[in-house]
């Protein structure tokens, strides 16, 4: 019997033992898991935390856009991606509003779906997007198709007769 | 049916527990941590290199820049920069240490060959991975030291021109050059790196670790499985390894020298730390005898270490029973810890000697160097050009003026700011939004001297036409002024750019301390008319009245 009971603590101790040591490895590997995750997730994610920015960029004289019908005006801006920075040309479409708030609308041309360039068609007298023949009406908003929401209309102000539109990247 | 059969936990976890479960031989304790450690630190790699690869551009036009862009600007990037760097150095070290302990313990006698083999050709791989990371940065000492290591190819009879230009990608050291170290370093040496590694544990695995001192086929005993005591000491282990390497990074970071520039001259290239041996070798055997350091004593000694189980067939594993083997071992590990040591010594001699040339060069003026307390002009001269401050200051000011011209310096500092400054450069300029990253100037820990002999012939440079002396002495100006010339600051929406004390943007230069760093007429010259101090600043010229000038300067000048 006493035997026994002998054998029993030094069992007992022994469980303890590797109890800690259990803990231990998964303590310690959990802790350099953690160190290399924590800094790794920042560098991965900077572009989530990054803030774009913005600027004004000249489309023209605001004459130049008085015809009746939405005009395509393409724009230089510089883009910055990272370590580099390039000059860019986009687009955008300049609608004019016969007795509007504002005498011109400034369109984006990227269709609200899944990004084409939406093309404005005389004929239709609609905006449409030939990737999924989503359709929008002069005013950019939503008519046919599968686009969610209407065209992004762009900040604009006039100034010394020029038209300015706002960018945002 | 067996009742046990359906509690054996099924497919994976059977295959866990039955790697966890493996019996360690009596012995087995601390040193045989090494390798595993080594798993912790290439795991480290490969998760620190995917990483750098997100923003890393493999063009020698953009390699630099991608590089300053992970420093400054990605979240943790130094750090992670950091660890990539020191985990290498930790390689070599306990790569070393690995080999060290197997075969003092002779644990590369037969049946474990294998292991020891894959072993070499690890030690091997990591060195590759050294060399063709170091270009990948493409500063100064990576073009250089890269160039010096693929010419010693050239030491090779025969076809040794046709492997500098196999490596170079063409006749020099160029872009291609570094497509192709990228494409090793993050492909082809991966790929080998991982298979190896594979191989390596998969002989540890069927052999079992070696019962320490005993002979093959003597009798030895199990106390202890490799879960949990065992992998508990690897785990201490690895985490003060792991532990090292970031405190060192986050403390240090990884060097980042200037950009290559492959026309200068001035410049000594020395290989990291573990090519140190190697490097020594080469300056030991001179002449004819140059392909004895480059090529025959590395390559034999190679040869050697893969061949070593197959040449050492004494089966005892204890010491005093190896007499050969264990001096011949001991002679190799002195030698390449002397080579590594005396490399390292000359190469902090060549870097004093430099020193010491710009200052011979300068010296001349007087001998009793050690009370000067005034700047020497003419060894500020030999110091700006030892140090190539003219690589990135150039003469003339222009737009954004990132570094500074310093044509007119001695119009526009302060000498007591500029000599702090030089001791301990600051961020002038913090990254806006729409800016590149902006660099700080290094430190180049100067001395005292150094800095005031450097400072006096900055000082020098001077266009005073530029800068005729204004009518006004900010030293009388009076507290109505100083008041007037606050609200014009925020009147006139400096603030929109600059910041002033706790207000403003980080976009142009800080102003908060600004009088002590620019002399009163320089201020008042650029307020008036920024254009024409730094062309295409895009500082807004105001067009502001004399007097509204003066009251500015009145106010700035004031912030110390």
């Amino acid at each position: 019997m006493q035997i026994h009971s002998t054998q029993l603590t030094v069992d007992e101790e022994s469980i303890s033992r590797r109890g800690f040591l259990k803990a231990a490895i998964g303590l310690l590997n959990g802790l350099i898991a953690l160190t290399l995750a924590v800094p790794g997730l920042g560098f991965l994610l900077t572009p989530v935390f990054r803030k774009g920015s913005s600027s004004w960029i000249k489309l023209g004289a605001a004459d130049n856009f008085s015809s009746a019908e939405p005009q395509k005006a393409t724009l230089k801006y510089v883009s910055e991606a990272g370590y580099t920075r390039a000059e860019k040309t986009g687009f955008v479409w300049v609608v004019p509003e016969a007795g509007g708030e504002n005498p011109l609308t400034v369109l984006s041309a990227v269709c609200s779906h899944t990004g084409c360039n939406v093309a404005w068609q005389t004929d239709e007298q609609k905006f449409v997007c030939p990737c999924h023949e989503g359709r929008y009406d002069r005013h950019g908003d939503v008519l046919s198709g599968p686009p969610p929401r209407p065209l992004t209309k762009l900040a604009t102000r006039i100034e010394n007769g020029q038209l300015f539109v706002q960018l945002l990247t | 049916m067996n009742p046990d059969y359906e509690k054996k936990p099924p497919g994976i976890l059977s295959v866990v527990k039955n790697l966890l479960d493996e019996p360690m031989p009596k012995g087995v304790n601390w040193p045989q941590t090494l390798g595993s450690v080594l798993l912790a630190l290439i795991i480290l790699q490969i998760v620190t290199g995917v990483l750098l690869s997100l923003y890393y551009s493999p063009n020698s036009d953009a390699a630099y820049e991608s590089i300053q862009y992970i420093e400054t600007q990605v979240l943790f990037g130094k750090l992670i920069r950091g660890i990539h760097y020191f985990a290498a150095s930790g390689m070599v070290i306990v790569i070393f240490a690995h080999i060290c302990r197997t075969f003092f313990y002779a644990a590369y006698k037969p049946p474990r060959q294998w292991t020891w083999i894959f072993g070499v050709a690890l030690l091997l791989i990591t060195l590759g991975f050294a060399f063709t990371g170091y270009l990948l940065p493409w500063d100064m000492k990576s073009y250089f030291a890269t160039k010096v290591g693929i010419n010693i190819a050239g030491i090779v009879p025969v076809v040794g021109h046709s492997i500098i230009k196999i490596m170079q990608g063409g006749s020099e050291v160029s872009t291609i050059t570094l497509s192709r170290f990228f494409s090793l370093h993050v492909i082809v040496l991966p790929l080998l790196l991982v298979l190896l590694v594979g191989g390596h544990l998969y002989y540890i695995r069927l052999h079992g670790p070696t019962p320490p001192w005993l002979k093959d086929g003597e009798p030895v005993s199990y106390p202890n499985r490799f879960y949990p005591q065992q992998l508990f000491r690897d785990s201490v282990a690895a985490f003060l390894v792991v532990g090292a390497v970031v405190f060192l990074a986050a403390k240090y970071g990884a060097h980042l020298e200037p950009k290559a520039n492959p026309n200068d001259t001035s410049y000594v290239p020395r290989p990291d730390w573990y090519f140190y041996s190697l490097f020594q070798l080469l300056k030991i055997f001179e002449g004819k005898l140059e392909i004895v350091g480059a090529v025959i004593l590395p390559g034999a000694f190679v040869t050697m270490l893969i061949l070593l189980p197959f040449l050492d067939r004494n089966p005892e594993r204890r010491l005093s029973q190896r007499p050969l083997a264990v001096s011949g071992g001991g002679v190799a590990v002195l030698s390449i810890l002397i080579l590594t040591t005396w490399g390292a010594y000359e190469a902090d001699q060549a870097k004093q000697r430099l020193l010491a040339k710009t200052e011979a060069a300068a010296a001349g003026a007087s001998s009793d160097a050690a009370e000067i307390k005034t700047g020497d002009p003419q060894r500020g001269e030999a110091l700006y050009t030892a140090l190539k401050c003219g690589e990135c200051h150039k003469q003339v000011s222009q737009g954004l003026n990132i570094p500074p011209g310093l044509g007119f310096a001695g119009n526009k500092y302060n000498e007591d700011w500029l000599l702090g400054y030089l001791q301990e450069p600051y961020r002038i300029r913090w990254s806006a939004k729409d800016r590149r990253p902006v660099e700080r100037m290094p430190n180049f820990d100067l001395t005292d001297q150094e800095a005031r002999d450097l400072a006096s012939f900055i000082m020098q440079n001077k266009m005073d036409s530029k800068f005729p002396e204004p009518d006004f002495d900010w030293a009388e100006a009076d507290s109505d002024m100083v008041l007037s010339g606050r609200d014009l600051i925020f009147e006139y929406g400096c603030v929109g750019c600059h910041r002033v004390g706790d207000e403003g943007q980080n976009i142009g230069p800080d102003l908060t301390a600004v009088g002590s760093k620019l002399q009163d007429s320089y201020l008042y010259h650029l307020i008036k008319a920024p254009q024409q101090i730094i062309s295409k600043t895009p500082m807004k010229d105001f067009k502001l009245d004399q007097e509204e000038v003066e009251d500015m300067v009145a106010y700035l000048r004031g912030k110390k």
